[in-house]
């Protein structure tokens, strides 16, 4: 009987390393895949400082204004579009107009330089979303932007993903609600579109590539 | 690698190969070892890619307006109503706007200049303005100065001694009025309107005839009958776009019992307008007086042989001869129009109204207007340079002319200027000539300034400013004001005073109106009556052969060699050298870009032993330039055509060095065609950038073609081309709408306008000489070049060759992360984020239209270049594929608005960028259940095919067979290439083995 070579726990060994050499490799490739959905690369819920102490909470639910006083061309652009300073000056004019928090905003009016915000919604690469289309289908604010008038400091909800977007786009019914989408108290149950965009005989083209990457 | 050239010698077996040799042999300077570790290496880097990919995007940032602007709306682009001025013509055009950035320059349709096209210049004066090299200040001997100080002691001069300008030619009103202003300011003040593609010689032959010089405007809808006397008049000549509209109104033809127009051309080198002419008569440029002198004999009924040089009798001018008969013919029964192009004499426009006289289509065909350029017949170049030389000039101002770089060297320009006392000069950018004068005026680009300028017609088109100026910049207008005393010019003071002086709100609005529109309707010119006042005796010299000119008899292969000049189709007189789109442009016939070459015919070529790509020296009018040779199909014998606006050498860094300066070997009395003083190869070889180096079908049945009488005899002759094939693929999925262009080859002229507006529209990047040379041109829309017939006497055909959009595309199959791949609505997508670069499907790919970017192109773009991006195009990085979309992104908008509105897109309401700018209208695009738009009735023609359709690929592109109307009284041109033309006939030429 010739020696043994290797003791009887090398085979485990030998095993264990296989199953670990396989996992490793499927790891290459599945662990950038769950990376580059996490939070932290999608930059969900993360609570970006402003260079304006920008209050939603008040400005939607004390003062009742609604998201296109400011974001003007949501209706009519792809871009909803960030208010110029003209447009906080038109009350802070009235109101307000010497405080503190407004010194960026003032000091902007007055010398025509524009204020650098920060972009909370920042789309992934080559996608190009269109505000306007979604608004006159009844696809509401807050579908995507969340509950903005909870919010001390805006911070994305949503993770952006592709998979989220075809989400809806797949199933388009599980966003549409209210005609009046810009309110700022959207219910699920004001379901009114349904049928009408249902039997569109476009809704194929919701899934294609190019309706976002073109 | 060892690869040769498209052309060998006469003496090789095959005179035309499709390949060169050697492109089957393994590459010499990689081997199996070497690649197989480049190929390792390469894995293990690519490993590394996905973590680059995955890392955080850094936090962008918004900068929202601080004032409130109620037309400005983010995301959503504006078009303004302005013009582009080539020499004193304005083309009215749209140009729109993103963001206030000027991004792409469309046709105004309410413009009679334009109708919705425009020009391959028109398109590309949007990447002008964003030439980095632009002048960003004023220059005082070299150092920089205060624009606003210059321009105040401008104003401050009176009665300036020996002043002369030498400008381009201008049709502006309001210029004019300045211009007056001056001459009163300072008297005896002297100017000079030129250019090196000067008009001169059309106005003097009106002059000549008619007494007064008089533009013709000529009526090519109503036409039916034309000959073409070296006229482009499809892409060289002012009107272009509007004339090509015009024509291909009674060119292109519905169905096989309708009419079509003939047309005839006599020209020394392939043109646009050559290459759609049913009789092709290659002729030298100064032997057009003959054939014009003949033909004014032939359609007044006298023979025409006494009107042609002796020695044109024998067997060699039999061509001519029966030519000139045919053509005469048919423009006398026929409604007919000859055309003299801009490049004759004054002659030959002469003798071109007598025949039109005599045929009774003045008035009808064409009629005259004053023309739209300021003192048409004033001083020129020649006129300044003889009083440079008197030393009675004391102060010079130039503005945009370019005399050290464009001047023939006789007129002693490059001497005398320099001994002016006093030099300002005023353009875009520094050149050659600004840095021989004192002080550098900035202009501002026209995209920059308000102004006016006339059409061809005389129509007053406004210049609107798009953008805050980039760099400090005057207008000319501004500056000519300057000189007429006031010291703050001011354009927009000066359009609103004249167009718009009120100032009330009715006022205000009316003037917001006309701006819109562009143009101020009804100031066209009133038609002039024009009766002949010529004697009979300037009749008969006219109208007698010249006695011996330096250039021989037609057809002939004795004499010298006659040296054409050609303004270039690609950066016209050099004006446009800074551009690299244009440098890259593949020009109509021989596909060259970056550069010019001496181009010539096979037997010529043949004759002074040398071949493509050969450097010959050419000496001529006291010059002499190298310059490769490029041997050209249907070029005269015994010439060399040469184009104009190469070889610069203050251009900047995109200009500088590109081709050869021929303007050395022009004469200011013969500055087109010119007799050669000698030319001999040097020996040295320069390898210039072609994009297709083949121009044969080898009877493949790609480009289609046939008579009218073939047509109506077999109006299905195209029935193997367009029915389908058995196939063992799966269906595809049908939808319910599908998108799809069609392309009628009739009335394309190659113009280029639809490559350059592609590349404007998809951001497509330019990659250099360099790279076209190893065929990495990114054009996702190019021109092929099929050449049918003879050398000597070739009919071509131009076929848009884009994306096919296959029912069944190969590339589809083969791409292994389904980044291309088919969309409901019919459209072959691809997807730049998911493509690795495999390039599987550009190997599969039998139409060639898919591009690679090898390198970064975007990366080595200038900054301010890449302000004229289209957002709503991808800019696409290395290592992905690439191709024409059918301009989803204008597809995908109107899908947007249609949805937003509960509606369907509408018939028409998407026009692709080829679509929008073609002049003669060969595209046609659009949903193919929208059945009363032209793109689906021409789809339904008899003569509608596939390319390759044999291949199963079910293309959604059609293309419409090119038809010719060859006049009966005239031979047949023979086909070297047997079959290509038959439909059911086998085509010999085919290698073994090819396809199947």
């Amino acid at each position: 009987m010739t020696p043994r070579l290797y003791p009887p726990w090398s085979n485990l060994v030998y095993r264990g390393a296989l199953v670990l050499l396989f996992a490793g490799a499927a790891s290459l490739v599945i662990v950038p895949m769950l990376y580059v959905r996490t939070p932290y690369n999608t930059s969900q819920f993360q609570p970006w400082s402003q260079p304006v102490e920008f209050d939603h909470r008040h400005h939607v639910r004390d003062d009742g204004i609604e998201c296109l006083y400011c974001h003007s061309s949501a209706e009519r652009s792809a871009s909803a579009g960030v208010p110029p300073t003209a447009v906080c000056m038109g009350c802070h004019s009235q109101v307000w107009q010497q405080s503190p928090l407004l010194e960026v905003v003032r000091r902007s009016y007055f010398s025509g330089q524009p204020i650098s915000w920060r972009r909370v919604h920042q789309l992934p690469g080559f996608v190009y979303f269109d505000h306007s289309v979604h608004i006159a289908h009844g696809f509401p604010c807050e579908r995507c932007h969340g509950d903005v008038g909870r919010m001390a400091r805006v911070t994305q909800v949503a993770p952006l993903t592709m998979n989220w977007c075809l989400d809806c786009h797949r199933d388009f019914q599980a966003g549409v609600g209210s005609e009046r989408v810009t309110d700022n108290a959207w219910t699920s149950s004001m379901r009114m579109l349904f049928k009408r965009v249902a039997s569109d005989r476009r809704v194929t083209l919701l899934t294609t590539c190019t309706t976002c990457h073109r | 690698m060892n690869r040769s050239d498209r052309s060998l010698p006469l003496a090789a077996v095959d005179p035309d190969p499709e390949f060169p040799p050697g492109v089957d042999q393994p590459p010499a300077e990689l081997d199996r070892r070497r690649m197989i570790q480049l190929l390792a290496a390469g894995a293990a880097l690519a490993g590394l890619g996905p973590i680059a990919g995955c890392m955080k995007k850094p936090s962008d940032r918004i900068m929202p307006r601080v004032d409130q602007r109620p037309e400005l709306t983010p995301g959503v682009a504006l078009d303004y109503a302005t013009a582009t001025v080539m020499d004193g013509y304005a083309t009215g055009v749209l140009v729109t706007t993103h963001e206030a950035r000027p991004t792409k320059v469309e046709g105004n349709p309410d413009h009679p200049a334009s109708l919705g096209a425009t020009s391959v210049f028109d398109q590309a004066s949007v990447l002008q303005l964003y030439d980095p090299d632009r002048a960003t200040g004023a220059l005082d001997r070299g150092t920089p100065a205060e624009l606003a100080t210059l321009v105040r002691q401008i104003a401050g001069r009176e009665r300036i001694e020996g002043l002369w300008f030498l400008l381009h030619p201008q049709s502006s009103p309001l210029i004019e009025d300045a211009i007056a202003r001056i001459r009163a300011r300072h008297p005896g003040a002297r100017f000079a309107f030129d250019t090196p593609v000067s008009r001169r010689a059309v106005f003097e032959g009106s002059r000549l005839v008619f007494g007064r010089p008089l533009e013709p405007q000529y009526r090519f809808d109503r036409t039916d009958a034309i000959v073409a006397l070296d006229a482009d008049f499809l892409a060289a000549m002012p009107n272009a776009v509007r004339w090509s509209r015009d024509f291909a109104a009674r060119r292109r033809i519905a169905a096989p019992q309708a009419d079509m127009s003939r047309l005839y051309v006599a020209e020394p080198h392939p043109t646009p307008t050559g290459s759609l002419a049913d009789h092709a008569l290659a002729v030298r440029g100064s032997e057009l007086r003959a054939i014009a002198a003949a033909l004014l004999a032939a359609v007044e009924g006298r023979a025409i042989e006494r009107a042609l040089p002796a020695a044109s009798a024998g067997a060699e001018g039999e061509g001519a001869r029966r030519w000139i008969a045919a053509a005469a013919r048919d423009l006398r029964t026929r409604r007919g129009l000859v055309v003299v192009g801009d490049r004759q004499p004054r002659e030959v426009h002469a003798l071109g109204h007598l025949i039109n006289q005599a045929i009774g289509a003045v008035g009808s065909t064409v009629v005259f207007t004053r023309p739209a350029v300021i003192e048409p017949l004033g001083d020129d170049l020649a006129a300044l340079a003889a009083a440079l030389a008197a030393g009675r000039v004391q102060t010079l101002v130039i503005a945009e002319a370019n005399p050290l770089y464009t001047a023939p060297p006789d007129l002693g320009v490059a001497v005398h200027l320099p001994r002016v006392p006093e030099r300002i000069y005023a353009d875009l950018a520094e050149n050659e000539t600004s840095r021989a004068c004192h002080w550098f005026l900035p202009l501002a680009h026209a995209m920059e300034s308000w102004g006016d300028a006339r059409g061809y017609d005389g129509t007053v088109t406004f210049i609107q400013p798009l953008i805050q100026p980039l760099h400090a910049g005057i207008t000319l207008l501004e500056l000519l004001s300057a000189f007429a005393g006031d010291p703050e010019p001011d354009g927009h003071r000066a359009v609103r005073a004249r167009y718009a002086p009120g100032t009330g709100d009715e006022a205000t609005a009316a003037w917001q109106a006309a701006l819109q529109r562009g143009l101020v309707t009804g100031s066209a010119f009133a038609l002039e009556v024009a009766a002949v006042r010529l004697g009979d005796a300037e009749r008969a010299t006219l109208a007698a052969p010249p006695g011996d000119p330096a250039p021989g008899p037609m057809g002939q292969m004795r004499g010298q060699i006659e040296l054409v000049f050609e303004p270039s189709p690609a950066v016209y007189d050099g004006r446009f050298s800074a551009i690299p789109w244009l440098q890259e442009l593949p020009k109509p016939f021989d596909k060259l870009t970056w550069g010019n070459a001496a181009r010539m015919s096979r037997a010529t070529a043949a004759q002074l032993g040398v071949g493509d790509h050969d450097v010959v020296r050419i000496v001529a009018g006291g010059g002499a330039v190298t310059v490769p040779v490029l041997i050209l199909p249907g070029h005269v014998d015994r010439c060399v055509s040469l184009e104009l606006g190469y070889g610069r050498w203050a251009a900047g860094p995109v200009g500088d060095g590109v081709g050869s300066n021929v303007y050395s070997l022009r004469t200011s009395d013969r500055p087109w065609f010119a007799p050669a003083a000698g030319i001999a190869a040097t020996g040295e070889r320069h390898r210039l950038a072609i994009t297709q180096e083949h121009q044969r079908q080898h009877g493949r049945q790609i480009a289609l073609e046939a008579t009218l009488d073939e047509y109506r005899r077999d109006p299905d002759f195209t029935r193997e081309r367009w029915q389908s094939e058995p196939t063992m693929l799966a269906p595809q999925f049908e939808s319910f709408f599908h998108w799809g262009m069609t392309i009628d080859t009739t009335i394309c002229s190659g113009c280029n306008a639809c490559v350059i507006a592609c590349q404007a529209e998809n951001n497509v990047p330019t990659v250099g000489a360099d790279q076209v040379r190893r065929n990495r041109e990114m054009h996702w829309l190019r021109i092929d070049l099929y050449r049918e017939g003879g050398d000597d006497d070739p009919r071509f055909i131009h076929q848009p060759m884009l994306c096919q959009h296959c029912a069944n595309a190969p590339c589809e199959y083969v791409c292994p992360t389904y980044a291309t791949q088919h969309s409901p609505d019919g459209l072959n997508e691809m997807i730049y984020n998911r493509c690795i670069g495999t390039r599987f499907c550009s190997n599969n790919c039998p139409y060639k239209v898919r591009r690679f970017n090898w390198f970064d192109f975007t990366e080595d773009t200038a900054r301010t270049r890449q302000l004229q991006y289209n957002p709503n195009v991808t800019v696409r990085s290395r290592g992905v594929m690439e191709k024409c979309t059918y301009c989803v992104q204008r597809i995908r908008a109107a899908d947007i608005a249609a949805r937003k509105q509960r509606r369907d897109i509408r018939p028409g309401e998407v026009v692709t960028a080829c679509q929008q700018v073609c002049p003669t209208g060969a595209i046609q695009f659009g949903r193919l259940d929208h059945d009363r738009t032209l793109n689906v009735q021409w789809r339904g023609e008899h003569r509608h095919y596939a390319v390759l359709n044999q291949l199963g690929t079910r293309p959604s592109t059609v293309y419409l067979a090119k038809i010719w109307n060859p006049s009966s009284d005239l031979p047949v041109r023979l086909d070297e290439d047997t079959g290509a033309t038959e439909g059911g006939a086998q085509d010999p030429a085919k290698p073994p083995g090819a396809e199947r």
